[in-house]
C-alpha cells in the first residue's frame, strides 16, 4: 500500500485536548522524501474481483483495498517511472468521507504526474469518468505554508469525486515519471503490505536492469499473506511481491509510527547507510564556504570567550535566534535537499532547517570545532536492514577528533536553551560524513535532565487559609517548553500563562506578583515565582476536626504531565505506546502551621517504582509546627510496551486519588 | 467664555490641513515616540490606507505600513507579511517592500522572496476558494530593523471595510482616508478609541478622513470577544442600509428551478427532506467570501453530489420552492459575532454563511449530520434576505449534556457503577461525528477512553449502549456498567470523594481576577451532572459541600445535594448564557465568585466516616 494513503488523522482520533503537538510544527523542513515507487497497469478488465468485496465479506471495515497493481521501473542513474493501479471499494460512511478528495503530491524539480484514469465504479459495473478539470485543483501544500515554506514546484493535486456513494469502487491510475532521483543512480523506497483498510490484493513490481543489485527485506510480516517471485526479461530483472488478504490495521491514539507496525517492503539499490552519508556530505559540502562577514561574525561572537563551551554556544544561539525559519528554494541540484549557500542565509537571516545547520556548522568551523551535518527521522526510527533514507530534518552535531559524535544540535528550535529538543530523542539520524557514517539514533536524556521543581514555602493560617510563595525552575526541555511558550508572547501574556497554568491545576487559587526570569537569557534556567493566597484550603469537621488540602495535591503539576502522561487514555492497548519525551516533576511543600495542631494525621500514598516510572510522596514533620512534603514523579520510557503500560495505568490511578487525600488536622483530642 | 462657531470650525480645518499635509511623514525615523514600548516587541511606526472608491462602488486601497521590530517576538510576527485578498474580484500588487537594518541599510525584496498562495484555512475545500495570501519575506530582519511594505489592492465588489485602531502591538500614527464620489453616501461605526477626523469636499468628490495616534497594544485573553465586538474598529460602508446587503447578496444566490422532480429527496416536510438530501451530498465549508461569489447551478450540484455550502443552500431552496414551500435565504454568521452592534451599518462581511429559513426553521449547510433545524448560532442575529431586515435565528436544540454516574463499593476491594450521558446541540453532534461510523477495533478504543476518564482502572462490564446516533434530531446517549478493582480513597477513620471539576466547554476555573479586556460565553450552553454514591457498609457523612444556587448575567447555577441512608446524590446545573462581560464591574467580579466556589477543590470533597 502506497505510503501516501497514510491518513494522519486516524493516528489522532482521540480527544482534543489531547493533541497538543504545538512544538512539532515547526520541524519539517526537508522535502518530504517520500518518494513512493509505483509502476503497474491493471489487465483484469472484467472486474469481478469487485464482487468478493462487500459488506458481507468486510463486515468490519470502513473500506477494502481490493485491488492495487503498482509496478516501478528504474534505470540506472536512479529515474523511474512509477504506474499505480489502485481499486478503493467504499464500504461505509466513513470511508466515503475519508476517500472523497484524493491528493497527490506534486514536486515539478524531480518529476511528472499523470493521472491516466480516474473514475468511479458503482456496484452494477457501470463505470463514471471523472472529469478532472471540473473537480481537481492544484493547491499549494499546506504543510508548507504552515511551516514557513514557499515553494512554487511544490503543490498538491485535489481530486474531489462527484456522486461518491457507499458501495462504490474508486478507481484511478497515476504514472510518475520521476526524472530526476533524489540520490543520483539510486532508487530506494517502501510499500506498505498493511493498511487501515483491509488489502485483498496488492501486487508490487520492481524492473530494472539486471546488473543493478537491488536490497529488499519484507518486515513485521503477516503469515500467509505475502508471495514472492523473481525473474529476468533479457536485461531486465523483475522482482514481484502479491500482498493477498491482510487484514487492517485499527490505529491506536500515540502508538509508535505506522510505518514501524505494518508490514512493509523496503527496497534500495543503496548498498549501505554510509553511502547515504557520503551522499549527503557532498551535496552539502560545497555550501559550507564561509563568507567573510561570517568570519567576522564568528570573531565577533567567540570573542574574549574562553571555554568551548562558551563559543559553541554564542555560535548556536547566534544561528538559533538570529536566523529565522523561513524557506524558499534557491537551488537548482537538489532542491529541497541541499541547503543554501550559507552566505545567502547569513545575508538575508533566514532559512529552514538544511539551510540552518549548514551556516551553524560552517560558522563552528570558522571557530575550530569539527562539525557536520545530520539527517534525522523525527517521530521515530528507521529499519536498520535497509538504506531507505526517509529523513525529515536536518540538524548538527559536533564531534572528537576521532569522528565520534559528542553533542546534537539543532538550531531550527530557536528559542530553546538546549542544544538538541527532546522530540529529536531517540530517532535514527545519519551524520553526512566524507568516508560514510552508520545509522544511529540520537540520544536519550535520564529524565531528572527533564525536571520541572516547584517549590512552595507556605503558611496555614488560624483562618484556615493558605498563603505563600511558589517558586519553580525548569531544565532541558521543561525549559524549552516554557521558552517556547513565553518568547511569543509579550510580559503581561507571560505573567498571565503563568496564572492560568496554576489556577487550572489549583482552582481557587488566587495569585499575585507573578515574576519570571527573561526568556531569552540563556544564562540560567527559566525560573518563575509568585505569591498565592487559597482562602478555604480546608474543609472543617466536627470535633476540631480539619481536612486540608495543600498545594501538592495539584492534579497534573507538571508542565508536561497532562501532555505527556495524558496520552496513557486507555484503559486497555494492542499496541506500544509512545510518550517520546522522559521527564521528572517535583515540588517541595513546606507548610508551616501558624497555629500548631494538636495532632497530624498524614495520608497513606503509595510510592511506585519500576522501569517506567518512579512516583513517591514523603511527608516530614518538624517539631509539629513545620510539615515538608516531597512529591515526585519521573517517566523514565520514551516508549511502553503494551504490558508495561498498566504500570501506567496504576500510577495514574494513584495519582488520581491522591489528590482526594487531604492532611487530617485536630486541634483537640 | 463662549467661542464664535468660526473659531472651531476654522481651527480644526487648520489642524486638519496640517494633518493632511503630513500625511507621509518618514515616521520610522521618529526618535522619540511617545508610546511606552516597554513591553511591546513590534511597534507601527506608521500605517496609511487611502481608500478611492468610484460610483460603482469598486475602489483602490493603497496601503503603507512601516514597523520597527523590537524583539524575537516581533520578528517573527512581521517578518514574514501576508495579506489575504480574493482573486475573483480583487488584485493585489507589491508596490515597494524593504528592510531598513538597524545600521541604516535598505534591503529591497527580492522577486524570490514574494509568494501568492491558497489561503491556508481553506485546504479541505480548496475547490471553491478564491481566497489567496499575498506572503512578503523581509530580509535581514533583526530587532532594531524597520520592515517597510507600500501594495496596492483593487476591488470590485462594492465598498465595505473595516479599519482597527489598537492592534497586537503599539500604533504610533494610523490614518485611513477615503475618497468617494461627492454624491455617494457612506456610513460608519467609530471605535472607542480616540480619532481625529476630517472631511474634504472637492468639486466631484468627498475625502473622510480619520486618525489616531498613540494607540497601546491589545493583549490577548481567552475568551475574548471578536474583534468586530472590541469596540477598536472604524467600519465603513457605501451600502445605505441592511436592504442595499439584502439586494447584494441577492445578486450573488440565484432564484433557480430545481431539475426535475426531486424524488430522490424522501419526506414531506422540510425537516424529512434535509435529512433526505443532506444525506446524498458532501459539503464543504467556506466563508462566503472566499468563493468566488458564483456558485454552482442546481443541475451541477445534483451531479457532483457535492457542493460548497452555499452550493447546498441554493440547491435545497430549490428543492423547497419545487415542493410548494415557500423558504427564504438567510446569512449568519457561524464564528462569535455578535451582530446587535451593527443594526444600522450594513456590512455584509460580518456574514460568513448561507442557511435556508422554512416555515419557522433554519437549516444549515455547513457540515452533514445537523438534526434539521439546527444552525449553531441560536438566538444570534442573521439577515433574512426576503424581508431584508436583521432577526434573531431561530432556536430547537439547546446545547446541553447531562450525565449521571453511580458507585457503589461491592466489597472492602472493589466499586461498580453505571454510567449514562445524555448530548444535545452540539454536544450530540461532536459525539455522533465520533461515534456514528465506528468499526468494532475503533469502537473498542473508544470505550476504553470513555472508561479510561472514569478511572484509570475501569473495566468494562458489559457492552457500551449508544442511542440516537442515527437518528439526527435526538440526543446521544452513552450508557454503560464498570468495575473498579480499587475503593475511595482512605486515611485513618475517613473516606473522600472527589467530584470532578464542572465538565464545562469554557476553562472558567482559568479566568482571572485581574483581567484586562471583555469576557465573552459565545454560546449557550449546559451542564447537568449527577454523581450518585452508594456509602460503604459501616460508613457515614462527615462532610459534604454545601448546596447553592442563584442567576448571574452569563451563568445560572444550582448545586443540590441529597442525602438518604445509604446513599448520597450531588446534582449540579450549571447554565452558560451568551453575553459579554467586562473587567472591572460587578458582573464579571461575581461571575469570578461563583466560578471560584464551584471549583475549589474543598467544596468538591465528600468525607465519609467509620460509624464507631
Amino acid at each position: 500500500m502506497p505510503i501516501h494513503f497514510i491518513k494522519m488523522e486516524n493516528y489522532l482520533n482521540m480527544k482534543k485536548r489531547d493533541r497538543k503537538l504545538f512544538l512539532l510544527a515547526v520541524l519539517f523542513c526537508l522535502g518530504v522524501v517520500f518518494c513512493r515507487p509505483v509502476m503497474g497497469r491493471c489487465t483484469d478488465d472484467s472486474l469481478s474481483f469487485l464482487k468478493e468485496v462487500t459488506r458481507k465479506t468486510y463486515p468490519h471495515a470502513h473500506a477494502v483495498l481490493s485491488r492495487e497493481v503498482e509496478e516501478l521501473k528504474f534505470k540506472w542513474d536512479g529515474s523511474h517511472v512509477d504506474v499505480d493501479e489502485v481499486f478503493l471499494t467504499i464500504l461505509d460512511e466513513d470511508g466515503k468521507r475519508s476517500e472523497k478528495v484524493q491528493s497527490f503530491y506534486i514536486d515539478r524539480y524531480y518529476s511528472k504526474l499523470q493521472i491516466e484514469i480516474m473514475e468511479i465504479i458503482k456496484p452494477d459495473g457501470k463505470r463514471v469518468k471523472v472529469d478532472l478539470k471540473a473537480n481537481s485543483r492544484e493547491e499549494t501544500p499546506t504543510s508548507d505554508t504552515e511551516a514557513n515554506i514557499y515553494d512554487p514546484n511544490r503543490k498538491t493535486l485535489k481530486v474531489f469525486l462527484p456522486n461518491l456513494k457507499v458501495g462504490d469502487t474508486i478507481h484511478y491510475r497515476i504514472r510518475r515519471d520521476t526524472f530526476k532521483s533524489i540520490i543520483p543512480d539510486n532508487i530506494y523506497g517502501m510499500a506498505l503490505g498493511q493498511y487501515i483498510y483491509p488489502v485483498r490484493l496488492y501486487a508490487f513490481t520492481l524492473r530494472g536492469p539486471a546488473d543493478v543489485k537491488l536490497y529488499t527485506l519484507v518486515k513485521d510480516k503477516v503469515k500467509d499473506t505475502v508471495a514472492y517471485k523473481q525473474w529476468e526479461e533479457g536485461s531486465t530483472q523483475v522482482q514481484q511481491w502479491v500482498f493477498k488478504d491482510v487484514a487492517q490495521i485499527t490505529p491506536e491514539p500515540s502508538m509508535p509510527s505506522f510505518m514501524r507496525v505494518a508490514m512493509r517492503l523496503l527496497y534500495s539499490t543503496l548498498l549501505s547507510w554510509e553511502a547515504v552519508s557520503r551522499w549527503y556530505y557532498d551535496l552539502t559540502e560545497p555550501k559550507l564556504k564561509p563568507t567573510q562577514a561570517m568570519t567576522t561574525k564568528v570573531q565577533e561572537l567567540t570573542k574574549n570567550l574562553n571555554s568551548d563551551v562558551a563559543k559553541i554556544s554564542a555560535i548556536f544561539y547566534f544561528v538559533a535566534q538570529k536566523i529565522r525559519y523561513m524557506g524558499i528554494t534557491a537551488e537548482k541540484n537538489r532542491p529541497g535537499f541541499e541547503p543554501h549557500e550559507v552566505g545567502l542565509t547569513f545575508s538575508r537571516r533566514y532559512g529552514v532547517c538544511r539551510d540552518k545547520a549548514a551556516l551553524l556548522v560552517s560558522m563552528l568551523r570558522v571557530a575550530g570545532f569539527h562539525a557536520n551535518m545530520v539527517l534525522v527521522n523525527v517521530g521515530g526510527k528507521l529499519d536498520r536492514e535497509i538504506p531507505v533514507p526517509y529523513f525529515n530534518h536536518a540538524v548538527v552535531v559536533l564531534r572528537d577528533v576521532s569522528g565520534r559524535p559528542l553533542l546534537y544540535m539543532d538550531p531550527t528550535s530557536e528559542t530553546s536553551k538546549q542544544f538538541f529538543p527532546d522530540y529529536e530523542r531517540d530517532c535514527s539520524c545519519l551524520i553526512a560524513d566524507k568516508k560514510g557514517a552508520p545509522l544511529r539514533l540520537t540520544p536519550s536524556l535520564p529524565p531528572d535532565e527533564n525536571l520541572f521543581q516547584i517549590t512552595i514555602r507556605d503558611v496555614f493560617t488560624e483562618k484556615q487559609h493558605l498563603h505563600g510563595k511558589l517558586e519553580a525552575v525548569c531544565t532541558g526541555f521543561v525549559d524549552t517548553v516554557f521558552r517556547f511558550m513565553m518568547m511569543v508572547k509579550g510580559p503581561v501574556e507571560r505573567k498571565d500563562i503563568i496564572q492560568r497554568m496554576f489556577k487550572r491545576r489549583y482552582p481557587g487559587i488566587m495569585i499575585a506578583n507573578v515574576s519570571l526570569s527573561d526568556p531569552a537569557d540563556r544564562r540560567h534556567p527559566f525560573n518563575f515565582s509568585f505569591d498565592f493566597q487559597v482562602n478555604h484550603a480546608t474543609i472543617s469537621g466536627k470535633n476540631g476536626v480539619m481536612f486540608l488540602l495543600p498545594l501538592t495535591d495539584m492534579a497534573n503539576p507538571g508542565v508536561l504531565d497532562r501532555w505527556i502522561l495524558g496520552k496513557a487514555n486507555m484503559v486497555k492497548r494492542r499496541f506500544p505506546l509512545r510518550f517520546g519525551y522522559t521527564y521528572t516533576t517535583r515540588i517541595i511543600e513546606t507548610l508551616h502551621f501558624a497555629r500548631p495542631p494538636v495532632e497530624i494525621e498524614l495520608p497513606v500514598i503509595p510510592n511506585v517504582s519500576n522501569d517506567v516510572v518512579d512516583a513517591w510522596t514523603s511527608f516530614t514533620l518538624k517539631r509539629g509546627v513545620i510539615l515538608v512534603i516531597h512529591r515526585n514523579f519521573a517517566l523514565k520510557k520514551l516508549e511502553v510496551t503494551t504490558k508495561q503500560y498498566q504500570d501506567i495505568l496504576d500510577v495514574q490511578h494513584i495519582r488520581q486519588q491522591r489528590i482526594a487525600l487531604p492532611i487530617i488536622l485536630r486541634s483537640e483530642k | 467664555m463662549k467661542r464664535n462657531p468660526f473659531y472651531w470650525l476654522t481651527s480644526l480645518l487648520i489642524l486638519w490641513g496640517l494633518a493632511w499635509s503630513l500625511s507621509w511623514p518618514p515616521a520610522f525615523c521618529q526618535t522619540k515616540p511617545a508610546l511606552n514600548l516597554k513591553a511591546a516587541s513590534a511597534v507601527y511606526r506608521n500605517i496609511e490606507k487611502n481608500y478611492t472608491v468610484e460610483s460603482d462602488g469598486s475602489y483602490t486601497l493603497i496601503t503603507h505600513v512601516l514597523i520597527t521590530i523590537l524583539n524575537y517576538k516581533g520578528k517573527k510576527d512581521h517578518a514574514d507579511f501576508k495579506y489575504p485578498y480574493n482573486t475573483s474580484y480583487q488584485s493585489v500588487e507589491i508596490i515597494s517592500a524593504k528592510t531598513h537594518t538597524r545600521d541604516g541599510k535598505t534591503i529591497y525584496v527580492t522577486d524570490k522572496e514574494i509568494h501568492d498562495i491558497n489561503a491556508p484555512e481553506d485546504a479541505r475545500a480548496g475547490i471553491y476558494s478564491r481566497q489567496h495570501l499575498k506572503v512578503v519575506n523581509f530580509p535581514s530582519v533583526e530587532p532594531g530593523a524597520t520592515v517597510e511594505i507600500k501594495l496596492k489592492l483593487q476591488s470590485r465588489k462594492g465598498f465595505w471595510a473595516m479599519e482597527c485602531f489598537q492592534l497586537s502591538d503599539p500604533i504610533e500614527r494610523k490614518s485611513v482616508s477615503i475618497t468617494l464620489p461627492a454624491t455617494a453616501k457612506l456610513l460608519s461605526k467609530l471605535p472607542t478609541i480616540k480619532l481625529e477626523k476630517g472631511k474634504k469636499q472637492g468639486e466631484k468628490t468627498i475625502t473622510y478622513r480619520w486618525e489616531a495616534r498613540d494607540i497601546p497594544q491589545y493583549i490577548p485573553e481567552p475568551y475574548a470577544p471578536s474583534i468586530e465586538n472590541r469596540r477598536i474598529c472604524l467600519f465603513l460602508t457605501s451600502l445605505p442600509s441592511w436592504k442595499a446587503a439584502a439586494y447584494f447578496f441577492r445578486t450573488c444566490l440565484p432564484n433557480p428551478k430545481f431539475p426535475g422532480d426531486g424524488a430522490q429527496f424522501k419526506g414531506k416536510t422540510p425537516e424529512e427532506l434535509y435529512i433526505s438530501f443532506m444525506k446524498q451530498f458532501i459539503p464543504y465549508a467556506i466563508d462566503f467570501f472566499h468563493t468566488a461569489l458564483i456558485f454552482q447551478r442546481p443541475e451541477e450540484t445534483l451531479r457532483k453530489g457535492y457542493g460548497s455550502s452555499p452550493d447546498l443552500a441554493i440547491l435545497f431552496y430549490a428543492l423547497l420552492k419545487m415542493k410548494g414551500f415557500s423558504p427564504s435565504y438567510i446569512m449568519a454568521n457561524t464564528g462569535n459575532v455578535l451582530l446587535t452592534p451593527f443594526k444600522k451599518i450594513p456590512l455584509p462581511t460580518l456574514f460568513d454563511d448561507v442557511m435556508i429559513r422554512c416555515d419557522d426553521k433554519d437549516y444549515a449547510f455547513y457540515t452533514r449530520d445537523l438534526p434539521p433545524g439546527y444552525t449553531g448560532i441560536q438566538d444570534k442575529l442573521v439577515l433574512d434576505l426576503k424581508k431584508a431586515v436583521l432577526v434573531p435565528a431561530k432556536s430547537i436544540y439547546p446545547n446541553r449534556t447531562l450525565s449521571r454516574y453511580s458507585f457503589t463499593p461491592t466489597d472492602a476491594f472493589n466499586l461498580e457503577g453505571s454510567f449514562t450521558i445524555k448530548m444535545e446541540g452540539k454536544q450530540a453532534i461532536e459525539a455522533r461525528s465520533w461515534l456514528r461510523y465506528k468499526t468494532p477495533g475503533e469502537l473498542r478504543i473508544a470505550a476504553s477512553q470513555i472508561l479510561h476518564d472514569i478511572d484509570p482502572l475501569a473495566q468494562p462490564m458489559g457492552k457500551i449502549q449508544r442511542e440516537g446516533l442515527n437518528t439526527l434530531a435526538a440526543p446521544v446517549i452513552l450508557k454503560g456498567n464498570f468495575s473498579i478493582p480499587a475503593q475511595f480513597p482512605e486515611s485513618g477513620d475517613f473516606t473522600f470523594i472527589p467530584l470532578d471539576k464542572p465538565d464545562l466547554p469554557m476553562e472558567l476555573e482559568a479566568l482571572l481576577e485581574t483581567r484586562l479586556g471583555p469576557f465573552m460565553v459565545s454560546k449557550d450552553f449546559t451542564m447537568d451532572d449527577e454523581e450518585r454514591i452508594v456509602l460503604p457498609d459501616g460508613m457515614k457523612t462527615r462532610y459534604l459541600p454545601s448546596a447553592s444556587r442563584g442567576t448571574l448575567k452569563l451563568m445560572n447555577w444550582s448545586l443540590k445535594i441529597n442525602l438518604s441512608k445509604n446513599a448520597i446524590a450531588v446534582h449540579r446545573i450549571i447554565h452558560l448564557k451568551r453575553g459579554i462581560l467586562y473587567p472591572g464591574t460587578e458582573e464579571y467580579q461575581e461571575f469570578i465568585g461563583v466560578v471560584r466556589h464551584l471549583y475549589l477543590p474543598s467544596n468538591r470533597l465528600i468525607v465519609l466516616e467509620k460509624i464507631r
